[in-house]
């Protein structure tokens, strides 16, 4: 079988693989790396569970191969935050329950990270346009774009903060 | 401050007398298990790994109602890392019959794969187990 060695970036770590030719990047970052946290749904790029940042673009990693990744960053949904110290994305989606069996929720909340990163101030339209590349079977977009929307919310504020302490500061 | 301003969540008050001030009667809780699935620490049926565990490959009907009048699984048996083909002749001699999650009307015995007749195209009419690689 074919190997392709290669070396990238995942979570902000360097790391160097051998990975057979025809090996997904899904199963790949969920097996080799260690990180189940990306969930795979459909396998054939419909449902976005499996979204991942790929270069601080997101794309669904069951729809590229983990040859494809060479020189690349890798981010996963095990970079945003943890149990104890909450990404406000993460924080958004508890208090305005936007998830409820969870398995769609990494995905949505990669493309929350994206969303955010490009445009701090989304409208509810442009944050519902985000989300319907991703599929939730609990059916519950409503709470997902309250969700999306209050962490846009707590990311300007954060940042506002941030500059207006600097300001003194200089 | 509401609760839902800091992210913990308070012991439980079940042991306590009722009085006055139950403050959380009609307000939304936070859910106890949010932290875990928001930090991809949730763990799903596709994440279980087990001692020997092998993959199973699934053969759909490519028509619904189509009677199977046979399945010839010699060259799938003959293919390197297969452990077992099962069909749904196979599945009755060895098991008794599965759960449905679909309607049958009328009620027909049902095994894990096919037996006879797919009701619909995404019925599985035999399964192959695989050794993982």
């Amino acid at each position: 079988m074919n190997t392709v060695d290669i070396k990238f970036k995942v979570n902000g770590k360097a790391k160097k693989a051998s990975v057979s030719a025809r090996l997904l990047l899904s199963d790949f970052v969920r097996q080799d790396l260690s990180l189940p946290g990306t969930h795979v749904g459909c396998e054939h790029g419909v449902c976005g569970a499996c979204t991942i940042l790929v270069n601080d673009e997101p794309v669904r990693s069951c729809l590229m191969f983990a040859a494809q990744v060479d020189g690349c960053e890798i981010t996963t949904v095990e970079s945003l935050g943890k149990a104890s110290a909450l990404h406000p994305i993460q924080e958004a989606f508890w208090e305005e329950h936007g998830l409820q069996c969870g398995f769609c929720t990494p995905g949505m909340l990669m493309i929350a990270k994206d969303l955010l990163k490009r445009n701090p101030s989304p409208t509810e339209d442009e944050v519902r346009e985000v989300v319907s590349d991703n599929l939730c079977r609990c059916t519950g977009y409503q709470n997902i774009v309250n969700s999306i929307m209050k962490a846009a919310a707590k990311m300007r504020d954060a940042s506002a903060t941030q500059s207006g302490s600097k300001g003194k500061a200089s | 401050m509401s609760h839902l301003d800091n992210h913990r969540i308070p012991a439980s008050r079940q042991r306590e007398v009722p009085r006055k001030g139950l403050n959380w009667i009609g307000k939304s809780m936070k859910r106890v298990e949010d932290p875990r699935l928001l930090t991809g620490k949730g763990r799903y049926v596709d994440d279980i790994i087990l001692p020997n565990m092998g993959h199973a490959a699934f053969l759909r009907s490519p028509h619904a109602h189509a009677k199977i009048k046979s399945i010839n699984t010699k060259k799938a048996e003959a293919l390197e890392g297969v452990i077992v083909v099962v069909t749904g002749a196979h599945a009755a001699m060895v098991m008794g019959p599965t759960a449905t999650f679909w309607c049958t009307m009328p009620w027909r015995w049902t095994a894990c794969v096919t037996l006879v007749k797919p009701l619909s195209v995404l019925l599985p009419r035999a399964a192959t187990l695989l050794k993982t690689p």
